[in-house]
């Protein structure tokens, strides 16, 4: 067995549950969260990387969880921006939905467009900063802090306010900066 | 009052699943697949890129279009992801690509040394390589003249172990060109892009190590007579400095920064000649069977004589 093999099989057997517990959160989806977690498996330990143990490929793969959502939402925008050739165009869920207060987080988060959840997730999940999800998801610095106060407001509305919602605007934090893997996923 | 922190870190750990769970062993295969693609994957790009902006750009028919460039290339770099759970076939490489000269270098595909070639504006050379052991890495010189005098941008040469014509090896070039989060191509940061300046007749040198592993699930290369086949692409970039509607010019301020979108102006693939060599051992018989699968014979449709 090769050393990327037995990597993976202890990343999944320690860690499984808390990466499909995050894909969870970034996508809302059990059976979606088995996908991306499965595919960001496939997409990290495709790329060779000598000397990569467990607990660093749990970082890569969080990473790549987040890249093929992303990378799946784009693709469905592609689609969608044909789609109309084919069929009749179906109501594209890119909007805010209607959240009722008091609603669980998870609830909330569903109610979030694709790439304002990601922002989200990695901002107050990951403790990312502000320019490492840009790099991460490959849109601009003005875009993320738009995402993010657009989603804290929206997620406030349901839940009350955040002790943390002041972070929004934060400057980046070193020690997260640090903690950031840099992503080398194909986007 | 909650931190936002918290109630999502809550979510994670009451998520609803119950049930679901994560195959190691499927995602295992599909990583043996994709390693085993990782060269013709890149390749897929760099050939895609390198050849429809070569043949575009600089190739007798004049044609130009960056679009067709970059469809070529989603195409080609969709047909990894896509690959089904099961070992490379031969012949499921290169499908995605529409049967076209795309699909060139393609893992466990039969391989035109002659096809890798483009118009070129560098000849490289490989001399005779030693008998290898199993597992090892083969040492390869290349050297370079150059037949024109240009800035060209360039990373260390990429290398297909031929058997019997069929690739079953691979060191991938790394890709200059990649592209970025809204699918524009741009200059890929992970590689650091080696700038030649050539002046016409100036001669140069890499020295490469091949691993003798298979493609497919980089098992060693057992014993045999190999070929190995070595190219390497170039591009050509411009200054970007156009906005104000201005030509782009060719100096040498044009660069490639990684990152960026470039402005390509030319491109080629050089490509040595084959050079044989062998690994040393007691040959084996049908190496590669288990790699190489016969597709199941077409069934023939039913013929409808209605009109």
């Amino acid at each position: 067995m090769t050393d990327w093999r037995d990597t993976m099989n202890e990343l999944v057997r320690n860690r499984e549950r808390a990466l499909l517990g995050y894909a969870y959160v970034v996508c809302g989806d059990p059976t979606q969260a088995q996908d991306l977690v499965q595919d960001a498996l496939v997409r990290t330990f495709s790329k060779p990387r000598p000397g990569l143990t467990a607990a660093k490929a749990e970082g890569y793969v969080r990473r790549a969880i987040t890249s093929v959502y992303i990378d799946g939402y784009r693709r469905s925008q592609r689609w969608q921006r044909v789609q109309h050739l084919f069929k009749p165009a179906e109501t594209t869920r890119d909007e805010f939905g209607q959240v009722e207060a008091g609603s669980d987080v998870a609830e909330a988060l569903a109610t979030l467009p694709p790439r304002v959840r990601a922002c989200v997730v990695l901002r107050y999940f990951d403790d990312l900063t502000v320019p490492a999800i840009a790099s991460t998801l490959g849109i601009a610095a003005g875009t993320v802090k738009r995402y993010l106060s657009d989603g804290l407001s929206q997620l406030e509305l349901a839940l009350g306010t955040f002790e943390d919602a002041s972070l929004r605007n934060a400057a980046p934090s070193p020690a997260a900066d640090a903690a950031a893997p840099r992503s080398s996923e194909g986007q | 009052m909650v931190k936002l922190s918290d109630a999502l870190r809550g979510a994670a750990d009451r998520a609803p699943l119950d049930g679901v769970s994560v195959s190691t062993h499927a995602a295992a295969r599909r990583v043996s697949v994709n390693r085993g693609m990782r060269g013709a994957a890149t390749g897929i790009v760099g050939v895609t890129a390198i050849g429809v902006i070569a043949f575009g750009i600089i190739g007798p028919n004049g044609f130009s279009s960056s679009s067709d460039a970059e469809f070529a290339t989603d195409a080609a770099a969709e047909v990894a992801p896509s690959q089904p759970d099961l070992p490379a076939v031969a012949g499921d490489a290169g499908a995605g690509a529409a049967g076209s000269q795309l699909a060139w270098g393609v893992c466990g595909q039969a391989t035109d040394p002659d096809a890798a070639r483009g118009e070129t504006g560098v000849a490289i050379h490989v001399g005779s390589l030693p008998a290898a052991e199993p597992g090892a890495l083969l040492p390869v010189s290349v050297t370079g003249t150059a037949l024109t005098t240009e800035n060209l941008y360039t990373t260390d040469p990429g290398a297909l172990i031929l058997w019997n014509g069929i690739v079953v090896g691979s060191l991938p070039q790394e890709a200059i060109l990649t592209f970025g989060p809204a699918d524009e191509q741009i200059v890929n940061p992970d590689v650091e892009p080696i700038k030649e300046s050539l002046t016409e007749g100036d001669t140069f040198g890499y020295d490469l190590d091949v691993p003798l592993q298979n493609c497919w699930d980089s098992k060693d290369l057992p014993a045999g007579n190999y070929e190995l086949l070595v190219t390497q692409e170039y591009f050509e970039f411009a200054d970007s400095g156009t906005a104000n509607g201005e030509e782009p010019t060719l100096d040498d301020g044009a660069s490639a920064v990684p990152g960026q979108t470039p402005n390509i102006v030319g491109g080629f693939r050089a490509a040595a000649d084959a050079a044989a060599f062998t690994i040393s051992g007691t040959p084996i018989d049908d190496p590669f069977g288990e790699y190489l699968l016969v597709p199941a014979q077409p069934i023939e449709p039913p013929i409808d004589s209605t009109p």
